[in-house]
């Protein structure tokens, strides 16, 4: 499954640096790089993203961490928070681990 | 009768029912009425006097309907945003109609402080959530006082109650003006044809700062029933679940948000029995959606509905007529006259193009502070001292007079529901200084009905890309405004006169 960037997901990102570059992302492309996203704040109610900006969030979480988030992973339990984020990353990574060990 | 009167008659005759339902907690009628007199108390206490406007920048919520029925209770006048509107806008709003007094999310304050900066008018500022300096006021403190004590201001009907700002053609936003008979006649049509009573439970997930999202919590306080709130559709399994769970009888929402609901992988898993009904508006239902919303809501009768802002409600057609009067709003709703002009003036025959105009006791005062383009839409009627609304939207009849939309009489589309002023886009896009020439147009698009689209031909050398664009956009415009797709082209075409033609473009 995993070609030639192996890096991202092989390497194991720990929550916190999964939250930082999350937290990046979303200063950069929704706060236009003034300002900062909390932890536990959720993104909806703080106005930081809406429904088409989860759908973005959500397509730059596939390409950059290597994922497949699919439409029942879309629930605020998931992404609702940069910390949420940050967790469900890292376990949809360790699923696909262990998915390419039993494979391999 | 008074917007609020609605309220405090509903706490009376059922106290202990449920009004609103959110984040899985019950809050009764006696609750909510208890709690906008505590409101309105605040807000006298901290100086706001009949007819003061007060904004309410906030997100669906329970204190979002305390305050708009405490701003009233108090004989203010609401002006409602949404959160997804940034601080320019915001500036724009409080300057243009000189609000006195802002209610806002506390999550919304890198967005409402600058705005009230620039705003001398505005004396006060309410947080809604955790107060950032000891001298910040919260709806807390407000909510937390001992018993309310304010002094009903006196209103009668044709005082203003709200003001929603609503995209002009022109690019600059405009106040719609809507009284408490307004609203009121409004809530008591819609509650007729729906046939709502107390025994529903609505779900409100579209925004209360318009007037479709508004209006299911007003028909909810003038027939007592329940209002399931959701602040958003981000996340719609969460939602529908919730919609399940509540035993949800009534489903407000446009085009987009059934599209969403009719992707939902496991919607079919739902128990969705309890809904007895569907609305839409804001933009026409695809056909084809029909169908399957009916398998997805089996018990459901759909009504497609004709609204917009400058009267609420126009049309709906009768759900009974769905299959022999597809693509059509039907006819006026109860206590409205609603037909199509000749560009001449006369009444259209059937399949004739023309106008749609609206008369009745919802159309708006007028545009706050524009008495120019509130006379370019409220013209004389039959007797010069009737008020007919012109839509701006063209319409057809068929022979059973039956009401079809066929487009805009300028270039204004829809996206998500909301309306979208081109030249508003445009205008914000002009200001990069990268940026030679610009046109924005609707694309068809799935979920969004029309999408923003932005071709745009950069200066020669400038170095310019489709981030910048949305970026630049972001910071200026709501949400809904800025480009889903930024094209760069080299040039654009022009009609025989040099105008940029928009026709054809895609």
């Amino acid at each position: 499954m995993l070609t030639s960037d192996q890096g991202i997901a092989g390497a194991r990102l720990s929550e916190p640096e999964i939250a930082e570059a999350v937290r990046l992302y979303l200063v950069d492309n929704f706060l236009l790089g003034r300002g900062t996203v909390s932890d536990d704040a959720s993104l909806l109610e703080s106005g930081t993203v809406d429904s088409t900006g989860i759908v973005e969030l959500a397509i730059y979480l596939e390409a950059h961490f290597r994922i497949e988030v699919d439409d029942d992973d879309m629930t605020a339990a998931n992404l609702d928070s940069v910390a949420r984020i940050a967790g469900f990353v890292a376990r949809k990574q360790a699923a696909a681990g262990s998915g390419d060990r039993a494979a391999g | 009768m008074l917007v609020h009167q609605l309220l405090e008659a509903s706490a009376r005759r059922s106290p202990d029912s449920t009004f609103l339902i959110a984040a899985g907690e019950a809050h009764t009628f006696a609750a909510i009425d208890a709690g906008s007199s505590r409101i309105a108390t605040g807000l006298q206490s901290g100086g706001i006097r009949k007819g003061e406007r007060i904004a309410l920048v906030m997100p669906n919520s329970v204190e979002l309907v305390e305050s708009l029925f405490g701003v009233l209770k108090a004989g203010g006048v609401f002006v409602t945003l949404s959160p997804d509107t940034n601080a320019d806008r915001l500036a724009y709003v409080l300057a243009d109609c000189k609000v006195s007094a802002v209610i806002a999310s506390s999550a919304l304050r890198p967005i409402v402080e600058p705005a009230v900066r620039w705003a001398p008018s505005v004396a006060l500022t309410v947080w809604d959530g955790q107060a950032a300096a000891d001298r910040d006021v919260t709806l807390q403190d407000f909510l937390a006082s001992p018993a309310a004590g304010f002094d009903p201001p006196g209103g009668i009907d044709v005082d203003l109650a709200g003001i929603i700002y609503t995209s002009g053609s022109t690019g600059i936003p405009k106040g719609v003006m809507l009284t408490h008979q307004n609203l009121c006649a409004s809530a008591w049509s819609i509650a007729t044809y729906l046939e709502n009573t107390a025994d529903d439970v609505v779900a409100c997930i579209l925004p209360m700062s318009y007037g479709y999202g508004l209006q299911q919590v007003l028909v909810g306080a003038l027939v007592g029933y329940a209002v399931l709130i959701e602040h958003s559709f981000a996340f719609p399994l969460d939602v529908m679940a919730r919609i399940s769970r509540h035993g949800v009888t009534g489903l407000p929402g446009v085009p987009s948000l059934f599209s969403t609901i009719l992707q939902i992988p496991q919607i079919a898993d739902l128990d969705l029995s309890s809904i007895r009904y569907l609305t839409n508006a804001a933009a026409e239902l695809p056909v084809a959606h029909i169908p399957r919303l009916q398998a997805v809501f089996d018990r459901a009768r759909i009504f497609c509905m004709y609204g917009l802002t400058e009267c609420t409600r126009a049309a709906y057609l009768d759900p009974a007529r769905l299959a022999d009067k597809p693509g059509s709003v039907g006819k006026a709703i109860p206590n409205i006259e609603a037909y199509v002009v000749t560009s001449e003036g006369r009444r259209a025959a059937p399949g004739e193009v023309g106008e749609l105009v609206v008369r009745g006791s919802s159309v708006m005062l007028g545009y706050w502070g524009k008495p120019r383009e509130t006379a370019a839409v409220l013209r004389p009627g039959d007797i010069p001292e009737d008020r007919l609304l012109h839509t701006g939207d063209q319409f057809k009849t068929d022979a059973d007079w039956f009401l079809y939309f066929v487009g805009r009489t300028d270039d204004v589309f829809k996206t998500r529901g909301e309306k979208v002023a081109p030249k508003e886009i445009e205008g914000v896009i002009y200001e990069m200084e990268s940026v030679a020439e610009v046109v924005v147009i609707g694309v068809p698009h799935e979920i969004d009905g029309h999408a923003v689209k932005a071709i745009v031909v950069p200066r020669p050398g400038a170095a310019l890309d489709e981030r910048a664009v949305r970026l630049h956009c972001r910071a200026r415009l709501p949400s809904h405004l800025v480009p889903r797709f930024v094209e760069l082209r080299t040039a654009l075409p022009r009609t025989e006169s040099g105008k940029i033609r928009k026709t054809g473009l895609v």
